[in-house]
């Protein structure tokens, strides 16, 4: 435990809190960068999925952790990304393009799911989400012309001009970049007055709404930041699985994404809760490098379950 | 043709009857729960599930006769929901609901497991007497099982209905699900109030899995229906039984509808469309009985 000595306001809101995370976060960084050096092709692929995941993390920690927002249906978010990137990239728009037109076609979809979703808290706030992704998923196999319904659909291989980002180091290095900016865009927002918003509307919607703050914008602006994370990470992970097909994006992927938000602790932001999916892949391994034990987390329903049992504190509140 | 069409609407309203007291009854599982504990049980389905797994073995392999078997079946799934409140919920009172939630979909997964396991994925068929039998009335077919389904959810409900309206411990069940601690003060135990909640609600599944084991087949992924189940819950009014039915009856109902009337893929969707579009027009749902709280 480290013990700083604050003599600035703006102190409060730097993103790095003292020089040894700075450096900390540096060698993190540098040992990312050095694994395509040292693992093999199978790795730096699971070390990718991680990433994307985690950009789907990023999305749904900003709901769920920061603006008390329990969303079953991320899922959807995750689909809608995927198709979206896979189609326009079919109609010949180039990668970035294509990526970041489904980034704000998901954001689009989410700012339309606040509105129904705006009325209602806690549960019924859940159950909403969840029937919009079983919606979602439903139009993902019916609308054929587009989706390639139950047949799926083929994922172009990704490049930007002529340069093709196959391999699986260019591929790391990709979902790398997204993650690292994702992580940077994502705590940006929430030292800027919209994240701060989002804070003051989690821990009590009254006293927030007193102070002057618009609760219907502030959680709308929440739905959209999150859906276009997520929207990212599902362009992302188009690539990383090749070929969709609707039934990839069902409930059982909103619950293990919520999963993965609550045990790697709902308000711990930042790379601490890459951990939390680092655990989820390789649990028994990296168990000895934390020091709480509750952490060593594996993807069986009982340890989680379990887990909740040990640590409830770290889910939201409803 | 008028009177085909009106054949075929009246068909279809009988077995979205059949249908949606089905969902009904799951959905009063829900409600008890959430009105006893404020707990929502996203295993509601499962269990609903392993009763009629548990039927299934009773009556199918263990050859008991069919009415033994049913309540055999129904009791231990009884025993299941008190079980299950003392050792995995009663250790979560007094943390955030959203753990509740977590767990609950955890020992979901748990029974869904736990039936492949011992059961196989396959789909199973419970015999019952009544299977397969119809009765004809001016063209019209109804199956037995449908009768019976709308016959046992009003039998159910009725005596549910005179439990919490006579018996001391109904009015208990009330007092503790209006104000626990209160309840406690007046010499309620909360804690049995609670177990007891679990059993009933957990045998309640359990029948509404034994109604539909002869119309659906049973297999561990009919538990799923408990999430359309849940929208009826909250379509009726989260925290009101009659409401329960109710959304049940308009979910069952509308289903069969859209499937009749609406591009293939709708009749799915349904459910979840009639629900979001409450959550738009009356967010509580028909029968509101929820207070609002305020933090």
């Amino acid at each position: 435990m480290r013990f700083i000595r604050k003599t600035n306001y703006y102190q409060d809101i730097q993103i790095f809190k003292h020089e040894g995370q700075t450096f900390w976060y540096t060698c993190l960084l540098l040992i990312l960068f050095s694994f395509p050096f040292l693992l093999s092709d199978f790795y730096l692929g699971e070390l990718a999925l991680i990433f994307i995941y985690a950009i789907a993390g990023i999305g749904l920690m900003l709901l769920t952790g920061y603006t008390g927002l329990v969303s079953l249906g991320h899922a959807a978010f995750l689909g809608i990304g995927a198709y979206a990137h896979a189609y326009f990239l079919s109609l010949g728009i180039p990668f970035v393009f294509s990526l970041s037109i489904s980034v704000l076609f998901s954001s689009l979809i989410g700012t339309l799911l606040a509105i129904p979703a705006l009325r209602v808290t806690g549960i019924y706030l859940a159950v909403a989400t969840l029937a919009f992704s079983i919606i979602v998923e439903q139009i993902l196999s019916h609308w054929v012309s587009v989706t390639g319904g139950y047949r799926g659909m083929l994922v172009p291989d990704p490049s930007i001009g002529n340069v093709s980002l196959k391999s699986h180091t260019a591929f790391y290095f990709i979902c790398l970049a997204f993650l690292s900016s994702s992580l940077l865009i994502g705590l940006n927002i929430l030292r800027s007055p919209v994240g701060r918003a989002m804070t003051a509307v989690r821990d009590s919607e009254i006293s927030a709404q007193s102070m002057g703050i618009n609760l219907a914008r502030t959680k709308t602006i929440a739905f959209a930041i999150s859906a276009g994370f997520t929207g990212l990470a599902g362009g992302l992970l188009a690539h990383k699985i090749g070929y969709l097909a609707p039934d990839s994006f069902n409930l059982l992927i909103s619950i293990q994404l919520l999963l993965m938000v609550v045990v790697g602790g709902t308000r711990v932001f930042t790379w601490s809760y890459l951990r939390s999916n680092i655990h989820w892949f390789f649990a028994p391994s990296l168990g000895f490098v934390k020091r709480q034990p509750s952490r060593k987390i594996c993807p069986n329903p009982r340890i989680r379950t379990r887990y909740i049992w040990i640590n409830p504190g770290s889910s939201p509140d409803l | 043709m008028a009177l085909e069409e009106k054949l075929e609407h009246t068909q279809l309203l009988i077995s979205g009857l059949s249908q949606g007291c089905v969902y009904g009854l799951i959905a009063s599982g829900f409600v008890l729960i959430y009105k006893a504990t404020e707990m929502v049980n996203f295993a509601q389905g499962d269990l609903m599930m392993f009763g009629a797994f548990l039927a299934y073995t009773f009556i199918s392999i263990f050859n008991f006769p069919f009415a033994l078997g049913l309540v055999a079946a129904i009791l231990a799934m009884a025993g299941i929901g008190a079980l299950i409140e003392r050792f995995a919920i009663r250790p979560m009172i007094g943390e955030p609901h959203f753990s509740v939630l977590m767990i609950t979909i955890g020992l979901g997964f748990i029974f869904r497991a736990l039936a492949g396991f011992i059961w196989g994925s396959e789909p199973r068929s419970l015999k019952t007497p009544y299977a397969g039998k119809v009765f004809e009335f001016d063209g019209i077919i109804i199956g037995h099982e449908n009768i019976i389904i709308v016959l046992g959810t009003l039998a159910l409900c009725s005596a549910l209905a005179f439990f919490f309206k006579t018996t001391n411990l109904g009015k208990a069940m009330q007092a503790a699900s209006q104000n626990q601690l209160a309840a406690m003060y007046v010499g309620i135990s909360v804690k049995k109030i609670n177990s007891i909640t679990w059993a009933i609600s957990a045998a309640i599944s359990a029948t509404a899995g034994i109604l539909i084991a002869p119309v659906s087949l049973i297999d561990p992924q009919i538990g799923f229906i408990g999430v359309k189940a849940f929208a009826a819950a909250i379509v009726g009014g989260f925290g009101s039984l009659p409401g329960a039915i109710i959304g049940g009856l308009i979910i069952g109902i509308g289903e069969q509808f859209a499937g009749l009337y609406l591009p293939p893929g709708f009749s799915e969707v349904t459910a979840y469309a009639i629900l979001l579009t409450m959550l738009l027009i009356r967010p509580h749902g028909i029968l509101t009985s929820v207070q609002i709280k305020k933090m």
